[in-house]
């Protein structure tokens, strides 16, 4: 006997994504959120290709209803340029074929996640929150089910034909098999919160992401608009910078906003409303994402750097591509080749958001040549778009990441070369 | 050619340096105040505007050091093939 046909650990994005589509399909899935909504949450801005997700949902009209800030591009401001001056990509120069509006959402989470989940249950999945899940349950090497705190101290077995783990950062599943491991190359962290009173961006830029680069390796801000003028901004560093010498929040985070002058300037007024998150130790992988009866979605695969703004991309893809796998199991009884065709096609895009990370961390003026080059600017607003999944996005990637590589490469050997970190200081 | 002289003097000063147009010369050291998504801000307007490809290996100090240089860098570029 079983409780549902698929258990889901997680209503974040990918979980109540995965519980939507199950229900639309017409199968009985059960998402178990540990937390109540609305919930607070890092993850504000989405790339255009998840409106593709959301749309099959049936979920855009709620978007618009509840009046969520339409992003229309992204730009970037250097440490010491000119106040005020940016570089900028707009969704609408190069839209994907089958787009069908010009614009995708910054989203404040908490109010964005809880009309998610109840979109699930409406379309269908059983959602329980304030139910944490100790541990997937095996028999054998198949997983079977989960022991589900429901109320303090008092646990209850629930068993179903597959269990999925969308438990985000927890990668509830990834810890219980041993299977995460840190990241080799990253290791970033986070501080943000929310404001009110920074200086809006130039007409014709307001909902643009913004990123500002700081004075400082592999550092940087982000500035999301949200609703009612408030902003959220955030600054990522490295570990090593976080929090030197015992320092305070308030005394870190400002003196990170003081290494960008635009950011300084924008924000001279600004007053936190919220506050502040940390995120830490974020940049991490699991060894294995698929198993007998389990697989795994979202942040609980893996989580880098949120340079791109992908991870919401990624929770949401997963949940699409894990609901194909699923109901190709059901329907054929195939499901180690249905999971395993998840895996490669997950594997693969998830590859490509990576190397596009770390090929913007190795030098980031390649990055903004590139963005400004007419001949490679439509391959990079193309990529960025996301949804990088497909064959065809994989392969303008890859020629793309080659070619940056390459002018990587024949930067670093020209010691005259001006796109050289640090070639060009301005001063004063 | 002028044309060409005063398009790019007018958009160094007010897209790249956020001044006015008068306050930069031909001569005005350009280094000390551009940094880097200044000068590729400055190189896409070049290739979008006068049609020329300039190569990364041209993104050196002497073809950026003055309005001057810039001009003839573009010129360079500008100029048939023999
Ligand atoms: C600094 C930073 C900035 C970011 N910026 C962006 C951005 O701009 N855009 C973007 O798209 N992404 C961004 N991300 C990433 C984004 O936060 C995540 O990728 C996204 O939330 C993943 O969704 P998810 O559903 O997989 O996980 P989550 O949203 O984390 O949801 C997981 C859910 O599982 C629940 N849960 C956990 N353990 C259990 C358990 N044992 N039992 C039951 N429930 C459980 C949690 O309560 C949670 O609600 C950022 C991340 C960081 C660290």
């Amino acid at each position: 006997m079983y409780d549902a046909d698929v258990i889901v650990i997680g209503g974040g994005p990918a979980g109540a994504t995965l519980g939507a589509l199950l229900g639309m399909g017409g199968y009985s899935a059960m998402v178990l959120e540990r937390d109540i909504h609305p919930r607070h949450h890092v993850g504000e801005s989405l790339t255009p290709s998840t409106t593709f997700v959301l749309q099959r949902l049936g979920f855009l009209p709620k978007m618009e209803e509840a009046g969520f800030v339409h992003k229309r591009g992204a730009a970037w401001t250097a440490p010491r340029g000119p106040l005020g001056r940016f570089v900028s990509i707009a969704l609408a120069e190069f839209p994907a074929p089958d787009a069908f509006q010009d614009y995708t959402y910054n989203i404040e989470r908490d109010t964005f996640d809880a009309l998610l989940l109840r979109h699930a249950a409406e379309r269908g999945a059983k959602v329980l929150q304030g139910a944490r899940v100790q541990e997937v349950l095996f028999d054998g090497e198949r997983a079977v089910g989960v022991r589900v705190e429901v109320v303090d101290g008092h646990t209850i077995d629930l068993r179903s034909r597959v269990v999925v783990d969308a438990s985000g950062r927890a990668a509830l599943l990834g810890n219980q098999l041993g299977m995460r491991r840190k990241d080799p190359n990253f290791d970033q962290y986070s501080l943000f919160a929310w404001f009110e009173g920074l200086e809006p961006p130039p007409p014709g830029y307001e909902g643009y992401l913004f990123l500002h680069f700081l004075d400082l390796e592999q550092a940087w801000a982000w500035q999301i608009p949200l609703r009612n003028g408030v902003c959220s901004v955030g600054v990522v560093t490295d570990k090593s910078h976080f929090l030197e010498n015992g320092q305070g929040m308030d005394e870190f985070f400002w003196g990170l906003v003081g290494m960008n002058r635009t950011l300084a300037h924008w924000m001279r007024g600004a007053r936190q409303t919220r506050p502040w998150s940390v995120d830490p130790d974020y940049s991490y992988l699991n060894e294995r994402f698929i198993g007998d009866g389990w697989l795994l979605i979202g942040d609980a695969v893996r989580f880098v750097d949120p340079i791109f703004s992908s991870g919401c991309d990624i929770a949401m893809f997963c949940a699409a591509y894990a609901y194909d796998a699923i109901d190709h199991a059901f329907r054929t009884g195939q499901e180690q080749e249905a999971f395993e065709r998840y895996a490669k096609t997950i594997v693969d895009g998830v590859s490509v958001w990576y190397a596009l990370i770390q090929e913007f961390y190795r030098m980031k003026n390649i990055f903004t040549r590139f963005a400004t080059n007419r001949r490679f600017r439509p391959d990079v607003v193309r990529t960025l778009q996301g949804n990088l999944y497909l064959p065809e996005a994989q392969e303008r990637a890859k020629l793309l990441l080659d070619a940056m590589a390459q002018a990587n490469r024949a930067v670093s050997a020209d010691p005259a070369n001006l796109l050289r970190p640090g070639a060009l200081r301005p001063v004063g | 050619m002028d044309d060409m002289r005063e398009k790019l003097r007018r958009f160094i000063a007010e897209e790249i340096l956020l001044e006015e147009h008068s306050s930069v010369g031909d001569d005005m050291p350009l280094l000390e105040s551009l940094d880097s998504l200044g000068l590729l801000t400055l190189v896409a307007y070049i290739e979008g505007q006068f049609d020329v490809e300039i190569p990364q290996g041209d993104l050196v100090p002497g073809n950026f050091s003055t309005p001057l240089a810039v001009e003839q860098l573009v010129r360079v570029h500008l100029a048939p093939a023999p």
